[in-house]
């Protein structure tokens, strides 16, 4: 029974992992690194642990302090919440073992230890955004890790990344700010904190106050809408993400975006409602900009040269996927943007990780720079080239399964100009990662010599980051192949967003 | 362990077993090779497993000539994947085999100054193995993620070469590739979303109630097939990238790789045909009439194909880049089969047998015919035909084996090409007779078609072998190696099937049709102990000859070879790339522009929620 407690657990080890590691004198060293892993290890087999308990037992509700609920916060711990505190924390392990060589280049060594605090703070917040049923509560650990996600940009220390998060502070405190709106008008509507109790109580409300509801909604949407880099509102994604250390970016790309798209997931489902959601026209409104970011998100991507920029868009289009699947407000809808989230945090991953290995190893951004780079770093490009067949959705790669279940779910709801949609940016993401792939793979450059010999950190990528690389790769592969490994825990899940 | 214990083994796992045994010589490719020597073991390990698995292949025959071989694999992609093997399959994945494993031993010449054979041969087995899986797949997933398999590694095939320009050329093969596959998922998902069926075999049995969406998903399948089949106007990507790849890869491609597009539209059809087992009237008449309608259009699409691509090869001087445009062609002759298939419903059998006879005879003497430019190519090192001439006197083997291959696809009688094209020209005056009047000028078109082809081919010949010889060839002189054997046992293929039309008629094409529910009595009467040597199709022959001669005549005599399309609409002219450019050119200059707008607006949207947020703020006060 003891199960039902790692959740907190879970927060309270991170938290004080946290908090221990400034206190640290001793230099970066192998103790450190090896005690920092096997945290995330602990995490991680006390997450499998509540996922078998849950799948087992089923969902339930975990009220802190024994206050009644509506007092005291409360955590919803239900099957998709803890396979995705799984992910993340799985996904986390591969980018600090990556990161435990990248960051010697990417940042100063006596900032290494406020790194790693940040980072543990991070995963803290994101987790605990996943498992909160409170508002207010959702939104302390949105404040945290808006805050956090700025700092791991800006601790890089070149002009470009202060620039980048100077103006994602902007726009992420622009974006708290809307969403503590949109939250305190949803307790002027409904009197309550707590999101089953709102839920409650807006079925009975809503006729009456549809507009306040909307507006609410409306605030809350842009606000994580901004922090979740849907189309109009991605302006400060491109930069974030490309002047970001490597590690910073696969976190950001990868796993921070999702808990806001999850925030978002939670409330237009859980505390507002399927059904009224449709009523007032949300899920349209939804519609419209996934199309929108799925669409210019992969134009935007066309246009750029700089390998972390591309990839970068190409977030914003893989965003609309999932908000796609959202706004379809249907059982497959759902599912298959859940599923995405995760296929999307593998793919994602290992293309940044791959990117920033490339970056380590030749210090070159340029796309046109990277020909016949695949010569000298095989496992990297290999690595890439998986991400983009999955980006593309070739066959046994997760992104294809996202594709075939999306694609399904919006012939499902009756749209199938959606399912043209998905396949423009599909040949869209075609045209602007296949020429990387292409060109390291099969162009030879006279200049391949010079490629190793520029290399200021040896020739070829350290083994703890290839390793890691290869892992979130196989991933890809895996959950390409066996996607019911994660679509039957979100089948579980599915039904505790729609009644 | 006997031998009834052995084939029970592979009738239990085959599709594992062809899929391990690949994975394994896949393994080992790498390790061999650091040694020329070894480079040798390699290729020969190469053919060791192609030739193990066509003999695994052929050895459920027995089996398959009963009832079709089914396995199901759970869990992978969700439903799990299902491999069926049926006849129509199986003589495909034999016939696959066989052009890889004859491939394999023209490779050997054609690789081996160009290096980065260990890259050669990982992708080649890989394509293989894509190959196989998708005519063993029995569900419509696992065949798109074989297909797909199978564009890629070809791709890495078709730009071995790697320079810049081959590389331009394959992103068209990559790209025409991709559109493909891209309408293919979204046939298939349509199909799945619609009949909640995932397998070719249930697939047809919701097909006759599903209104005008069919139509959507047939089109997309087609659209889909049709890249891979080099289907006017969708061909585009054979006559660029043919010319810049190897010619093993391009005997590769004409030989099968073209012909599993060819194998899915047929596929198609045939479940749908297959599944009315047991249906009622209705949905039975919504299926007949969708597959005429649908089988109408593929006819006149094969009937265009094979015009368009005839008269593109005659204006052509480059022997490759005319071969690539007889692909296309001959491709339009086993669309247009195909289309028979479907346009007659259950008496289209004419045409199922036709266009998968003429899909084998074309894999048989098309390859052979790029293994004969190769050999020409590879002495001479010149690949324009007007260039050539008289190499009769230093090339008599090549020329002998390159007459035979004209013979067979011009079609004359006692060579293969001849069965297949009688078979068809019975189909298209079937689809006349029983079937609408318009398909009178489709049999004149086919005619002309033939024609053309045999004028096409007079060139050829005239052009390379007789006439006057180059100064610089005087001393080119023939070798043999294994690419000779490859081109013998092409060559031996060829007379055999032209020698004995009915054996793969009798036992594989007539098996097959009968158990897809094709019209037995139709089979009976038409198809069983065909004789196509009989006067009526042996005459259709003469004129067919004669107007080729005459157009090969009066082309030389007032240059009418030397046309050219205009600028526009020709494929080779190369105006993807500069396009490509462009469109990414006229993106960033329209984005920059809109990302200041964006940014405006986004500050002013905010500045009206913050206004809002005020307001509220205030009322709340």
């Amino acid at each position: 029974m003891i199960n039902i407690h790692f959740p907190i657990f879970i927060l309270t080890l991170l938290l004080a992992f946290a908090t221990i590691i400034p206190l640290q004198k001793r230099p970066f060293d192998r103790r450190f690194q090896v005690i920092m892993m096997s945290v995330l290890v602990v995490s991680l087999v006390m997450a499998i642990g509540e996922l078998i308990y849950v799948i087992d037992h089923g969902a339930y509700s975990y009220t802190f302090g024994s206050y009644e609920r509506g007092i005291g916060i409360e955590f919803l711990v239900d099957e998709f919440s803890v396979l995705m505190t799984a992910v993340v924390i799985v996904i986390a392990f591969f980018i600090l073992l990556y990161s435990i060589r990248d960051l010697e280049h990417e940042i100063d060594p006596s900032r290494i230890y406020s790194y790693y605090t940040l980072i543990f703070l991070l995963l803290f917040a994101m987790i605990g955004m996943i498992f909160t049923n409170d508002i207010f509560n959702m939104y302390v650990f949105v404040e945290i890790l808006s805050i956090t996600s700025v700092a791991i940009i800006a601790i890089k220390n070149k002009k470009d990344s202060l620039m980048a998060s100077m103006k994602y502070l902007i726009m992420g405190t622009i974006g708290s700010i809307t969403v503590l709106m949109g939250f305190a008008l949803i307790y002027m509507v409904t009197g309550h904190l707590n999101m089953t109790l709102i839920a409650e109580e807006i079925v009975l409300v809503w006729e009456q106050y549809p507009l306040n509801i909307l507006l609410a909604m409306g605030f809350i949407l842009t606000g994580f809408g901004i922090k979740a880099a849907i189309f109009p509102l991605h302006n400060w994604l491109p930069d974030a993400h490309s002047s970001a250390p490597t590690p910073s970016s696969a976190f950001l790309s990868g796993l921070v975006v999702k808990a806001y798209v999850f925030a978002i997931a939670k409330m237009i489902y859980r505390v507002v409602g399927p059904d009224i959601s449709t009523n007032i026209g949300l899920t349209d409104y939804i519609l419209i900009f996934a199309v929108l970011s799925i669409i210019m998100g992969s134009v935007y991507a066309l246009s750029q040269t700089d390998i972390k920029r591309r990839l970068a868009y190409s977030s914003v289009a893989q965003i609309g996927y999932i908000f796609l699947g959202l706004g379809l407000a249907t059982d497959l809808g759902i599912s298959a943007a859940l599923f995405h989230v995760i296929s999307h945090a593998f793919m994602k991953s290992a293309l940044f990780l791959s990117a920033g290995s490339i970056i380590y190893l030749t210090g070159k951004r340029h796309v046109k720079d990277l020909s016949g780079i695949a010569y000298t770093m095989p496992v990297t490009m290999t690595v890439f080239c998986i991400g983009t067949l999955g980006m593309i959705g070739i066959p046994a790669t997760s992104g294809f399964m996202s594709k075939w279940y999306l694609g399904l779910a919006s012939l499902d709801a009756g749209q199938p100009e959606l399912l043209i949609v998905i396949l423009i940016s599909s040949f869209l993401n075609a045209l602007y990662y296949l020429p990387i792939v292409i060109s390291a793979f099969l162009q030879e450059k006279p200049s391949r010599e010079t490629i190793v010999v520029v290399s200021t950190q040896g020739t070829t990528v350290p083994r703890s980051m290839k390793i890691s690389m290869a892992l979130v790769g196989a991933g890809v592969i895996i959950i390409g192949l066996f996607p019911n490994i994660v679509m039957d825990i979100i089948n579980m899940a599915v039904p505790t967003f729609i009644e | 362990m006997n031998i009834t214990q052995l084939r029970l083994m592979v009738e239990l796992a085959l599709p594992i077993i062809i899929i391990v045994i690949v994975l394994l010589e896949l393994l080992l490719i790498p390790f061999l090779g650091r040694v020329s020597r070894r480079r040798r073991v390699r290729r020969v390990t190469v053919r060791i497993v192609i030739f193990l698995t066509i003999i695994l292949m052929v050895s459920i025959y027995p089996v398959v000539i009963n009832a079709p071989l089914e396995w199901h694999i759970a869990h992978v992609f969700g439903n799990g994947i299902i491999f069926r093997i049926d006849l129509l399959s199986l003589l495909f994945m034999i016939f696959a085999g066989l052009i890889f494993l004859v491939v394999s031993f023209y490779t050997a010449v054609d690789i081996k100054n160009f290096g980065r054979e260990k890259s050669f041969y990982s992708f080649f087995m890989i394509t293989y193995v894509a190959t196989l899986g998708t005519l063993m797949a029995g569900d419509l997933l696992s065949f798109f993620m074989f297909f797909e398999i199978m564009t890629f590694a070809s791709y890495v095939l078709m730009v071995h070469q790697r320079s810049q320009n081959v590389i331009e050329a394959g992103s068209i093969y990559i790209y025409f590739g991709i559109i493909g596959g891209l309408s293919i998922l979204a046939g298939i998902l349509i199909l799945s979303a619609y009949t909640q069926s995932y397998e070719w075999l249930t697939l047809g049995e919701k097909f006759g109630d599903l209104g005008a969406v069919r139509y959507v998903a047939a089109g997309l399948f087609i659209l889909g097939f049709g890249v891979k089949a080099g289907m006017v106007p969708l061909h585009h990507w054979v006559p660029v990238v043919y010319p810049k790849s190897h010619l093993s890869v391009n005997a590769l491609s004409s030989g099968i790789l073209m012909k599993i597009g060819g194998y899915g539209i047929l596929r198609l059809f045939v479940s749908v045909i297959e599944s009315t087992n047991g249906q009622s009237e209705q949905m039975l008449n919504g299926s007949l009439l969708t597959l005429e309608n649908i089988g109408g259009i593929i006819i006149w699409i094969g009937i265009i194909t094979m015009i368009v691509g005839v008269i593109a090869a005659l204006e052509q001087e480059e022997m490759v880049r005319m071969l690539a445009y007889h692909s296309v062609s001959q491709m339009g002759y086993v669309i247009m089969g195909i289309g028979v298939a479907a346009y007659l419903g259950f008496d289209g059998s004419m045409g199922f047998a036709g266009g998968f006879y003429h899909m084998i005879n074309h894999g048989i003497f098309k390859a052979l015919l790029f293994m004969v430019a190769g050999a020409v190519y590879f002495k001479t090192k010149d690949k324009n035909m007007y260039r050539l001439g008289g190499l009769y006197k230093n090339m008599p083997f090549t020329t002998i084996v390159a007459i035979i291959a004209a013979f067979g696809i011009t079609g004359m009688p006692l060579f293969n090409g001849y069965a297949s094209k009688t078979v068809l020209h019975h189909a298209i005056v079937e689809a006349h007779v029983y079937g609408h009047s318009s398909f009178f000028w489709a049999e004149q078109f086919f005619m002309l078609a033939s024609a053309g082809t045999a004028a096409s081919f007079i060139k050829f010949i005239i052009q390379i072998f007789f006439g006057k010889r180059a100064e610089a060839h005087k001393d080119v002189k023939e070798t043999y190696n294994s690419g000779t054997v490859a081109m013998v046992i092409l060559a031996v293929g060829v007379v055999a099937i032209g020698l004995f039309p009915n054996a793969l008629l009798d036992y594989f094409i007539i098996p097959a049709a009968r158990t897809l529910n094709y019209d037995a009595q139709f089979i009976d009467n038409y198809l069983v102990g065909m004789n196509v040597f009989l006067y009526d199709d042996l005459s259709t022959m003469l004129p067919v000859y004669s107007m080729g001669a005459l157009i090969y005549i009066v082309g030389m005599r007032y240059h009418l070879f030397h046309f050219h399309l205009p600028k526009q609409l020709n494929p080779e002219s190369g105006y993807y790339q500069p396009a490509y450019d462009k469109f990414i050119a006229v993106t960033k200059k329209v984005l920059n522009k809109m990302e200041q707008v964006i940014i405006k607006s986004d500050v002013f949207i905010y500045g009206i929620m913050l206004l809002v947020l005020l307001i509220s703020l205030l009322n709340f006060l």
